[in-house]
């Protein structure tokens, strides 16, 4: 019951019978909320110790604190605290949903006096949208979306493929088979971007690997997620590397002393002896560019995308990558980073072949930024995820 | 035993004024209970409950959003109350409103075009029909091949949300959209045409979606065919006495598969609802993230399964869930939340019991249970879980258009 | 030979069924009491983060910390059945709702994330976790080997649990009286037997075997705490019970069922069938009805069903 849908546009209508029943005071108004709000950006205001700028940030799960996605989030709310000093202040919401049901959530923010509100799951962007029209003078951020045209909303997102990337290649590096083992939620374009990535990565090192990834058509649910880790394991794979948050992996990785790669956020306490590699994911930094522009009165809508260039993504290695992978690999991994932070180096440069064996991206071409978001393919050498439609 | 500390008595009959004092008194309780919970944990009960208020109620838009909640629950609550007061555990609601969903967004697209008038009825008739349909395989299972219907119901509840993933997620289905920005960016259900997403109406200070407008016809329409028409009563002899109504030539395994038909359809129709109203797209993470389904048993069983308590019941769950998303942050962990709903529901039971029975705390004597026993043949409602809640029917009419939740 | 799609499966059938078997045994003896309660979810939850805090914060060796951790998960879990028995059999309330109430209470949005969220478990490595025993030394035997003697101790007590739940209910004085109060709870009065007794006794039972069940995740499983860590199986679990026939020796089989064909799927998955994952993510519960439909109407005709008074008050006199 915590996650409630909500009405996205009550229009006007005819009056029903059994309105007329129910209601006898019923007009047939439409609901006057949706201001068009697309013209001028907020209302600059100044910001200081004694009036700072109030940021919320809403987060899907029930705890900021839950070992991933989320995690990533808080800890860069957590930064810009810290960032700005007295000139920000931050808040939280949890277990906001990913329905429309949120515009009722930020309505309250707001009303608290919310000046920027940040939604850090996909599936909040419509909602978002919706609360950023009927609220013209707050700021709003977005996970992944990009503005359709309001001034008072921009998008962000980080570039999972190229954490993945170096993980991949690490994986690689480390395996003693030719298989590694994925545990993957869903095939949605972002989780593709990592898996695409990984493997891309790892077959740079040993363009014979295979990665198989097992659909466990969940979120977090630790029961599938290890039976899925146990099969790929009983299957000959000693590296697992998961797309998902749940830490049971780690742990049974660590029992049968296979490597392990997590996701967003380093979680390697619990499966310390084992733990290899995991992208982490740094909001930070683009938050704290948007928040400047409020601050200064420069803020305009944009989509930012926090590469390595950024410093986005960053790589929290193992005990075992500096042990297990040879000083030649560990150089190429180092390298390939460089090339990641300079900018000369993108994840998808053709020529890619998918799985049935097309041409996912032309020879000499790279990927552009709807291409990333939208991504739809999946590379070849991965068995066990397909992408439908 | 001879002797517990605190024991019950069953009252003859409630006086009117308890049936206000109770629900108040248990409000109170729980407002107790919970501060204390609040206090000890170093956060302000008052403020917080002002919080609770505005949210679910005061603040601009707010019993707008409790309608939005209140609106599936009330469906999915009338499915439950119908199926459980016929002693069908039919606990697939949550997947029957899938479908429903499913269907419905289904027809949605086909004629979504051609305006409301035709789609409206489509809508509603392809999503009473998956629900239906849905509930029917336990129904017939449990009528013909003796299978429990609790397990039946409940595992298609998971099978039914995969489909719903397999549409969106997992393959190039009708109902997925392949061709918006934002849809290849995370997959999402075609959106119907506009002009067939369904109208609300602006009362006072709140808008009322169409379905729960629906809803509330619907309970009318239960409460009067189960109280007043040959097919409810011959329904009424079924569940209550089963004996009975061999012995009357009532068949009764059609009437067992009719009442679970009946309540699909209704938890369908909490699927077209979220389609028609609200989502205007087939959406299978909202739909099982929300759990209308589940949460409609406990509406229903508030209401004592009764149609009409059903809609306060709905409203009150609506507005319990409402205050609850808002609090939940950075100063208010959502554990306390959860806690909070726990006791406020806890209570809501407790009172509920209490306007029907006396308290005697100390040792009572085999005397007085003796007396309490020979009261027994008065036409009381029973009080009680599965198996005799609305047995009797004199026990359950007592109680009709009381319009009780607490 | 131990790595086979067959040992694989057996193994993980055992693993995975063990924690819906504990649930599973515990709900089975509130249920024949006549107390239905759906509160398991929750009840499990609390035990999965009562019995992690507690093994992170004791001292002393390994394995007196998870015995404490795996009794206050227990205790825990008890407690949380105490106020559904309280509030079902002293104040006759719906049992339907009183359960959800307890999940909404003590689930994964309720006492158990508190616990979670303000003692900071989220994150924090597991100090002492439940290790795999080699039972007699033969967990390298062929098939048998990984199947039954490589396991946890929560595994082998589950089998200690349904000897005893079984040996309780059909040979004892006191298993004749539980199951009088289940079937009749007007006669079970009539001959003496304290119906409130029982349902208390049976109903707090229940909530120390999901609190242990609980614990399964954090102290065997997982090795750490995450909200919402059981993701289900307590519903799972009630499941098992109808399953079951509300017999003990039959629960085994269920879940067992259930956790075997659980693993199908990602098993043939990693062995590149190519089939939808959301259709292997349907086959524990669609065979979970097919096995019900065909044991209910071949062979249990009115033989093998729930508790006569299941889900009912009772009150003396009515």
């Amino acid at each position: 019951m915590r996650d409630l849908r909500s009405l996205r546009r009550l229009s006007v209508g005819a009056v029903g019978v059994a309105a007329a029943l129910v209601i006898a005071a019923c007009g047939t108004t439409s609901t006057t909320a949706e201001k068009e709000a697309t013209g001028a950006k907020p209302a600059s205001a100044k910001y200081d110790a004694s009036n700072p700028l109030n940021v919320v940030v809403l987060f899907q799960s029930e705890t900021p604190n839950d070992g991933g996605w989320n995690e990533s989030w808080e800890r860069a709310r957590n930064k810009i605290e810290e960032h700005f000093g007295g000139k920000v202040k931050t808040s939280y919401k949890v277990s906001v949903p990913d329905t429309e049901e949120t515009v009722n959530i930020v309505d309250g923010v707001v009303a608290d006096g919310a000046d920027v509100v940040i939604g850090v799951s996909y599936g909040q962007g419509p909602p978002l949208l919706k609360a950023a029209k009927k609220h013209p003078d707050v700021y709003f951020i977005q996970s992944q979306w990009k503005s359709p045209g309001l001034a008072n909303f921009s998008g962000v997102d980080v570039a999972p493929e190229q954490g993945y990337y170096l993980a991949g290649m690490a994986a690689a590096a480390a395996s003693k088979g030719k298989t590694i083992g994925a545990v993957v939620p869903f095939a949605v374009p972002f989780v593709l971007r990592e898996i695409n990535g990984f493997a891309l990565g790892a077959q740079s090192i040993d363009p014979s690997i295979k990665v198989s990834g097992v659909l466990t058509n969940s979120w977090f649910d630790p029961s599938k997620d290890v039976q899925a880790a146990q099969a790929v394991m009983s299957k000959g794979a000693n590296v697992v590397a998961r797309f998902l948050d749940d830490r049971a992996i780690d742990t049974a990785a660590q029992r049968k002393g296979v490597y392990w790669v997590g996701t967003g956020t380093d979680t390697r306490k619990t499966a310390p002896k084992t733990f290899l590699a995991t992208p982490m994911w740094n909001w930070d930094g683009v938050l704290t560019t948007l928040i400047d522009s409020i601050l200064n009165d420069q803020w305009t809508s944009q989509f930012l995308y926090a590469d390595m260039q950024k410093d986005g993504v960053t790589m929290a290695w193992g005990d075992a990558f500096k042990e297990k992978i040879s000083a030649a690999d560990q150089q190429k991994i180092a390298d390939m980073e460089k090339a990641f932070k300079s900018g000369e180096k993108q994840v998808f440069t053709g020529p890619i072949t998918d799985v049935d064996g097309k041409v996912a991206v032309e020879d000499g071409q790279s990927l552009d930024l709807d291409g990333l978001l939208g991504m739809n393919f999946v590379v070849q050498g991965i068995t066990g995820v397909r992408v439908k439609g | 035993m001879t002797a517990d500390l605190i024991r019950l008595e069953r009252r003859l009959a409630t006086p009117r004024w308890l049936m206000l004092a109770v629900p108040a008194a248990a409000g109170v309780v729980a407002l107790l209970l919970a501060a204390i919970f609040l206090a000890a944990t170093g956060r302000d009960p008052i403020s917080t409950y002002r919080q609770m208020a505005q949210a679910s109620i005061t603040r601009d838009g707010a019993l707008s959003a409790t309608m939005i909640t209140a609106t599936p629950l009330l469906l999915t609550g009338l499915a439950a109350a119908i199926a459980f007061r016929m002693r069908a555990w039919n606990i697939g609601g949550e997947g029957q409103l899938y479908i429903g969903a499913i269907a419905a967004a289904g027809a949605g697209l086909v004629v979504g075009g051609q305006g409301l008038a035709v789609a409206l009825p489509a809508m509603c008739l392809a999503g009473m029909a998956g629900g239906a349909l849905w509930a029917a395989i336990p129904g017939l299972l449990r009528a013909h091949l003796n299978t429990n219907e609790i397990l039946t119901s409940l595992m298609l509840n998971y099978v039914a949300a995969l489909l719903g993933y397999y549409l969106i997620f997992g393959s190039g289905s009708y109902w997925r959209d392949l061709t918006s920005p934002g849809a290849q960016v995370f997959p999402q259900g075609k959106e119907i045409a506009a002009t067939s997403w369904w109208p609300g109406f602006l009362a006072p200070g709140v808008v009322l979606p169409l379905g729960f407008l629906v809803g509330i016809a619907c309970a009318v329409g239960l409460f009067v065919t189960i109280r007043s028409t040959r097919f409810g009563f011959r329904l009424r002899v079924v569940s209550d006495s089963p004996r009975a109504a061999l012995y009357a030539g009532i068949r009764t395994k059609r009437a067992f598969v009719l009442v679970m038909v009946l309540s699909g359809a209704l938890a369908g129709l909490a699927g077209v609802s979220q389609v028609g109203d609200f989502a205007h797209q087939l959406d299978p993470k909202g739909l099982q993230g929300a759990a209308y389904g589940y949460t409609g048993i406990v509406v229903a069983a508030l209401a004592r399964y009764n149609p009409i308590g059903v809609i306060l019941a709905a409203l009150f769950m609506g507005a319990l869930a409402n205050a609850g998303l808002s609090l939940a942050g950075s100063d208010f962990p959502q554990g306390l939340v959860g806690m909070i709903e726990g006791i406020i529901l806890f209570c809501a039971l407790g009172g509920e019991v209490l306007s029907r029975y006396r308290i005697r705390v100390g040792r009572g004597s085999r005397a007085l249970a003796s007396v309490v026993a020979s009261d027994s043949t008065a036409p009381a409602p029973r009080v009680d879980g599965i198996a005799g809640e609305g047995a009797g029917q004199g026990g359950a009419e007592v109680d009709m258009g009381t319009g009780r939740i607490l | 030979m131990n790595d086979g799609l067959v040992v694989q499966l057996l193994a993980s059938a055992v693993l995975f069924g063990t924690p819906l078997l504990i649930a599973a045994l515990g709900e089975l003896l509130a249920e024949r009491s006549g107390i239905l309660n759906l509160g398991v979810e929750g009840m499990m939850l609390v035990g999965a983060v009562s019995g992690f805090l507690v093994s992170q914060r004791i001292g002393g060796a390994g394995w007196t910390a998870l015995l404490v951790a795996v009794v206050a998960a227990g205790v825990v879990g008890g407690g949380m059945g105490l106020i559904h028995a309280f509030l079902t059999v002293t104040l006759r309330a719906n049992q339907i709702v009183s359960g959800l109430a307890l999940t909404i209470f003590g689930g994964a949005i309720g006492l158990s994330s508190y616990i979670g969220d303000s003692q900071h478990l989220t994150g924090q490595a597991a100090r002492h976790q439940f290790e795999a025993i080699n039972l007699f030394g033969l967990s390298d035997l062929p098939i048998l080997g990984p199947v039954l003697f490589h396991h946890t101790l929560f595994v082998y007590g589950s089998w200690v649990l349904v000897a005893a739940v079984a040996y309780y209910l059909y040979r004892t004085r006191a298993g004749l009286h539980l199951r009088a109060v289940g079937e009749d709870p007007a006669a079970a009065d009539a001959m003496g037997i304290s119906v409130t007794g029982y349902r208390y006794v049976h109903t707090v039972a229940g909530g120390v075997f999901a609190g242990v069940a609980g614990a399964f995740y954090t102290l065997a499983l997982s090795g750490n705490w995450s909200n919402g860590i059981t993701a289900g199986a307590g519903w799972i679990a009630l499941a098992m019970v109808v399953l079951a026939f509300w017999r003990p020796e039959l629960v085994v089989v269920g879940a067992y069922l259930f956790g075997g064909i659980a693993a199908l799927g990602p098993n043939l998955q990693a062995r590149n069938v190519s089939l939808p994952p959301e259709l292997f993510s349907a086959l524990p519960y669609l065979m979970t009805i097919v096995v019900l439909v065909l044991v209910s109407s071949a062979w249990a005709r009115g033989r093998l069903n729930a508790p006569a008074a299941l889900g009912t008050a009772y009150m003396r006199g009515e």
